[in-house]
């Protein structure tokens, strides 16, 4: 009796209710969903309005659904909602400036190049882009093009989106010289 | 929308091993453990899964991790010439691909192949996912990781509520398409790999691009003696060519014993190309291209395992 009651309780406390507490773009959401294969993607555009997360392929392939999970970047159609539990999501609608209406560096490298053209992977190569720069301080064109490898672009725009990231990390590395020298 | 049978009723989020395979055990094949999720996703997609009625996370059991370990468990000295010493390292079943491929530990050349591999799994949106674990459970026998855990003759350790700990070795890991020794109840809690001494591995993919699962994938260990000529051990983990990933025994069994000479590695890497009769054909690769190719991978991972073996420093 007494373990049955236990089992109960600790039945209850595994198993949740399909509700998950995240943060996007620094503000708290709670989702609560239907279906335990949710996908991530799907909460967020669909349920929370975060149109710049795009459901292309929704099969891991294409990449526009790119976004920023604790740092790293993950396709969210891949990942089930409850799987960001707790963390911290980052889409294109949380990337910015030092002011908030501002364009982040890499943002203005892509217009600066004109890399954006018809715009439906842009806002996955923006996030793809700020994570590798976020880790790493002045990537080489190598790790760029491993990084911007998952997404895919068919205007074929490529080269200027590398070459915008790579402007990115030269304006970093002349920062970096120009303090030294002081 | 791509209409899915996959539909779990809910999930599951144990906070301890235990809790995780009591779970398991309570629900039996209803139940599937997700890590990074990524190859279920794919196995979803495919129409597959529909089974499954109670997802199972993994991410929260602290078995993120890659560490060595000084041990004097004897199962893991079966042939190991330094008695004194044994150090293995161990990776958490839920670590991903980016922290091996980031890891410091497996840049060891002895452990070499795992950071390779791990590095060559594009792309980065999947790495930051994706689990050791999960591929080698997921029995695909074309993913990367299967063919180096069977060239660094790995451990699998495993936990069960009813029957508890146990280990099952890489080569009896693998079983059919989709299949692993895992009964339902099961869970892989951590990889276990021996450092050998003066060893060096190697892993080389070929796909059609370069993210691409792979057409032909080889894995291999090298091991010299004292005289730092003769090669005292090696292995051949080759995947993509059969049901499961294999072992190209004859190739490495002739190595043995021998002074490692480029002679030597040819005719090791084209003794290792009939391993299977005929390699088991996709549509990047006819069986008859895959019997061609395995050879030439062979040798160049055999080379470069070679070239990364360093003597053993005398300070320690």
């Amino acid at each position: 009796m007494q373990s049955e009651s236990n089992r109960e309780k600790m039945e209850e406390d595994i198993i949740m209710k399909l509700s998950t507490k995240f943060n996007v773009n620094g503000e708290d959401y709670e989702a609560d969903v239907d279906s335990a294969s949710t996908s991530l993607a799907s909460v967020l555009r669909d349920t929370l309005g975060f149109t710049g997360v795009k459901r292309g392929c929704d099969n891991g392939g294409c990449g526009v659904c790119t976004v920023i999970l604790d740092g790293e970047a993950v396709y969210s159609c891949m990942t089930l909602f409850w799987q960001a539990e707790g963390k911290k999501i980052t889409t294109i609608e949380g990337i910015h400036g030092e002011d908030s209406n501002e364009l982040d560096p890499l943002q203005e490298a892509f217009v600066r190049n004109s890399a954006p053209q018809c715009g439906y992977c842009t806002p996955a190569m923006v996030l793809a882009g700020k994570a590798l720069l976020d880790s790493k301080e002045i990537p080489s064109e190598d790790e760029i093009r491993d990084a911007l490898c998952g997404v895919l672009c068919r205007c074929t725009s490529y080269t200027p989106y590398i070459k915008s990231i790579l402007e990115v990390a030269a304006k970093r590395t002349k920062e970096e010289e120009g303090g030294r020298q002081e | 929308m791509i209409v899915s049978t996959f539909n779990p009723a809910t999930f599951a989020r144990p906070a301890n091993i235990k809790e995780a395979a009591k779970i398991l055990s309570e629900e039996g094949p209803g139940a599937r453990v997700v890590a990074g999720n990524t190859t279920l996703y794919e196995l979803a997609r495919q129409g597959g899964l529909s089974d499954v009625g109670i997802l199972v996370d993994i991410s929260k059991l602290g078995l993120s991790y890659i560490r060595e370990e000084e041990d004097d468990d004897p199962t893991y000295d079966s042939q190991s010439s330094s008695p004194s010493s044994y150090t293995t390292l161990h990776i958490g079943s839920a670590t991903t691909f980016s922290k091996m491929a980031q890891s410091r530990l497996l840049a060891k050349p002895s452990y070499y192949a795992l950071k390779e591999s791990a590095m060559k799994i594009t792309p980065p949106q999947v790495r930051n996912m994706g689990t050791i674990g999960g591929s080698a459970c997921s029995g695909i026998a074309f993913y990367d990781m299967p063919p180096v855990l069977l060239a660094l003759d790995s451990k699998m350790k495993v936990f069960s509520s009813t029957t508890g700990e146990k280990t099952i070795a890489a080569k009896d890991f693998f079983v059919d398409y989709f299949m692993t020794a895992l009964s339902p109840e099961e869970l892989l809690t951590e990889v276990v790999v021996e450092d050998k001494p003066r060893s060096g591995s190697s892993f080389i993919k070929l796909g059609r691009t370069s993210v691409d699962f792979a057409v032909v994938n080889v894995a291999v260990r090298i091991t010299l003696d004292e005289s730092m000529r003769v090669i005292s051990d090696a292995r051949i983990g080759i995947g993509a060519i059969s049901n499961v990933p294999v072992c190209a025994n004859e190739a490495s069994q002739m190595m043995i014993g021998q002074v490692a000479s480029p002679e030597l590695i040819r005719s090791a890497a084209t003794l290792a190309g009939s391993v299977v009769e005929e390699p088991v054909p996709s549509v990047h690769g006819s069986s008859k291209y895959k019997k061609k190719v395995i050879p030439v991978l062979v040798r160049d991972a055999l080379f470069s395992a070679l070239d990364r073996i360093t003597p053993p420093s005398n300070a320690k």
